[in-house]
């Protein structure tokens, strides 16, 4: 890895690829562009994960993959995400680590870390991208190295700076992806984004309606079509949903 | 709130009835009452409710905020329950055959409880969860939240035994879904995932024995725990209920369901039945839950079918004509069979002339 990092242009050609994150057409020029990322940062394979935090049903996983897609695939037909510690530390834990630092507790998680060697990962670096508080979608992205000890170099600082950055722009294209789709899926408009934010902030009925220009009956009845849309019980847990998804940022 | 809106949402209500009737069971020396309810009764009332329409509902706030919090309600209702219950055990010193009416009863109550368990292990609040967690515990299965969680990440995968094979029965895959259970609920201890709920789920049951120990005295206690045991038993043969023919060999799993559009049936396992619905988005609560377009129906009530899949050949006798049927004509919601449990909707249906 000390090679790698001191080689010229290290630092701009992964920087480059970081820049353009952001402006991604779609699924597929993401991937595109973690690959790229990955091989500037060193890495042979990568994956990106971004979710939200507590989902035990695993309903909000978006994968974004640059790795062998038989790994992907044995990983899936395994249920692997129940187990998977790199997946933990990232939920719990802000520090990018190599994996071969995070303890491994069960049977299961020894075989995870086989089945990943096996796929040319055999060392392996975690890169958690943390949220801004009140929003619960999270990510994490991994990179892989086939040679033995390769993220454990004393230079992967190095790495750790360019990774985060990375994982962080990354982080930010889904949730913007899923922000999209939530707003397509529920068929929420700026007009109701606006209503959220207001009870959000904690104003009532009247102070809505007289900062909108509306009745009470009005706003009444545009938040009885929103929380139905949303499926929330009520509209301050319709506000609280939509913030938490980063609807009113 | 309309009188219509208050009407249909009160039909929710229903779910309170089974622990209501054990604990005035028990009092007016009518044990079985509860059983009798859910087994006979409800099965039988279906025929007469009808059906949930296809359209979906749409809740006014403050509905929605009553419906949400209807759980709880239940969770409250269901201890002071079991309080009376073992009150009544303790005072009239019950013979072998009023305890086994008890337990019949509670085990019908327990087997429900599981649907309330399951909603509140599934909302976002991690209050609400807890409170699933040592509903779970109470019930005598601290293992639920493990379970219905792998159970959505794996669902409908055979080899990991959360469907089961063709050729499986009941009993065997109960067996073999139960090992896999706590196979993965050791794993998942040991790896520190989610174990703090765990151990307040067993904390509940744990708890919920001795009380029975303690106030009802040794033979409440062994009560308490045959009960537990088919409880937790009825939840695997439920799965196999709900998942049979429709497992997969791929990695993928898919999220096939039988489902039932009986109303009185959406009302006492909170929208349980609309099982396929349930595990495309596990999120929505279940007074919003509708069944899903070209799902596979059941053929009967789940009290009809439990006790069908008791019998092996018996359950496979009715249901492979429905998934037969399914399978050729999957948005062709009415399997033939279902005409013999659901006499009411047969006969509207029955143009003159039609065969019978």
């Amino acid at each position: 890895l000390s090679a790698f990092v001191s080689q010229p242009g290290y630092a701009a050609r992964a920087l480059d690829v970081i820049l353009r994150v952001a402006r991604a057409p779609d699924q597929a020029a993401a991937v595109e562009l973690l690959h790229e990322g990955a091989q500037a940062l060193g890495a042979e394979q990568a994956v990106f994960a971004s979710f939200v935090r507590d989902d035990d049903a695993r309903e909000s996983f978006r994968f974004l993959l640059a790795c062998d897609p038989v790994w992907c695939f044995k990983y899936q037909e395994q249920g692997w995400f129940a187990d998977d510690p790199w997946l933990w530390y990232a939920m719990t834990n802000s520090e990018p680590i190599a994996a071969s630092a995070i303890p491994l507790r069960t049977q299961r998680q020894r075989d995870f870390q086989r089945l990943a060697a096996e796929f040319g990962c055999a060392s392996f670096y975690i890169v958690p991208a943390p949220s801004s508080s009140g929003v619960s979608r999270l990510g994490v992205l991994g990179l892989g190295s086939s040679r033995q000890g390769f993220f454990e170099s004393p230079s992967i600082n190095a790495v750790k700076v360019l990774a985060r950055g990375l994982a962080m722009e990354l982080s930010q294209w889904c949730a913007s992806q899923v922000r999209q789709e939530l707003l397509v899926q529920c068929r929420i408009s700026e007009d109701d984004l606006q209503l959220l934010r207001m009870e959000y902030a904690g104003l009532q009925t009247k102070d809505i309606s007289k900062e909108l220009g509306l009745s009470a009956t009005s706003v009444n009845s545009r938040f009885q079509r929103l929380i139905n849309r949303m499926a929330a019980p009520n509209r301050h847990a319709a506000a609280r949903l939509a913030a938490e998804y980063g609807l009113l940022q | 709130v309309t009188s219509r809106e208050a009407a249909a949402a009160s039909g929710f209500l229903t779910f309170l009835v089974p622990p209501t009737l054990l604990a005035s069971g028990t009092l007016a020396g009518q044990a079985w009452l509860a059983f009798a309810a859910v087994f006979i009764v409800a099965p039988l009332l279906r025929a007469v409710i009808g059906e949930v329409s296809d359209k979906p509902r749409q809740w006014s706030e403050v509905t929605a905020t009553v419906l949400e919090m209807l759980p709880v309600v239940y969770v409250l209702v269901l201890i002071s329950t079991l309080a009376v219950t073992l009150v009544c055990i303790r005072r009239a010193n019950l013979a072998a055959g009023a305890l086994v009416s008890v337990g019949a009863s509670m085990f019908a109550v327990f087997v429900l409880a599981s649907c309330v368990a399951h909603e509140l292990l599934h909302r976002k609040s991690v209050l609400m969860r807890a409170l699933g967690g040592v509903l779970s515990g109470v019930i005598g299965y601290p293992l639920l939240e493990t379970d219905h969680r792998n159970h959505h990440r794996l669902a409908n995968r055979m080899r990991l035994a959360e469907a089961p094979y063709p050729t499986e029965t009941v009993w065997q895959f109960s067996f073999r879904r139960g090992s896999a259970v706590i196979r993965r609920a050791t794993e998942e201890h040991r790896a520190g995932i989610r174990s703090h709920r765990l151990w307040l789920a067993i904390a509940a049951m744990v708890g919920t024995a001795a009380l029975f120990a303690v106030v009802a005295g040794v033979r409440a206690f062994v009560l308490y725990l045959i009960v537990a045991a088919l409880s937790a038993w009825s939840l695997q043969a439920i799965t196999y209920l709900q998942h049979w023919g429709l497992g997969t060999t791929d990695s993928s799993g898919s999220d096939l369901g039988w489902e039932d559009r009986c109303r009185l049936q959406q009302w006492l396992t909170l929208g349980i039945s609309f099982h396929q619905a349930h595990h495309s988005a596990q999120r929505i609560p279940y007074y919003r839950l509708m069944v899903q377009r070209g799902s596979p129906r059941m053929p009967a009530s789940y009290a009809v079918l439990f006790v069908a899949c008791l019998f092996p050949p018996l359950h496979r006798t009715i249901m492979k004509p429905a998934l037969a049927r399914w399978t050729q004509q999957p948005q062709e919601a009415m399997p033939a069979r279902r005409r013999v449990f659901c006499g009411r909707l047969a006969l509207r249906r029955r143009r003159p002339g039609a065969p019978p």
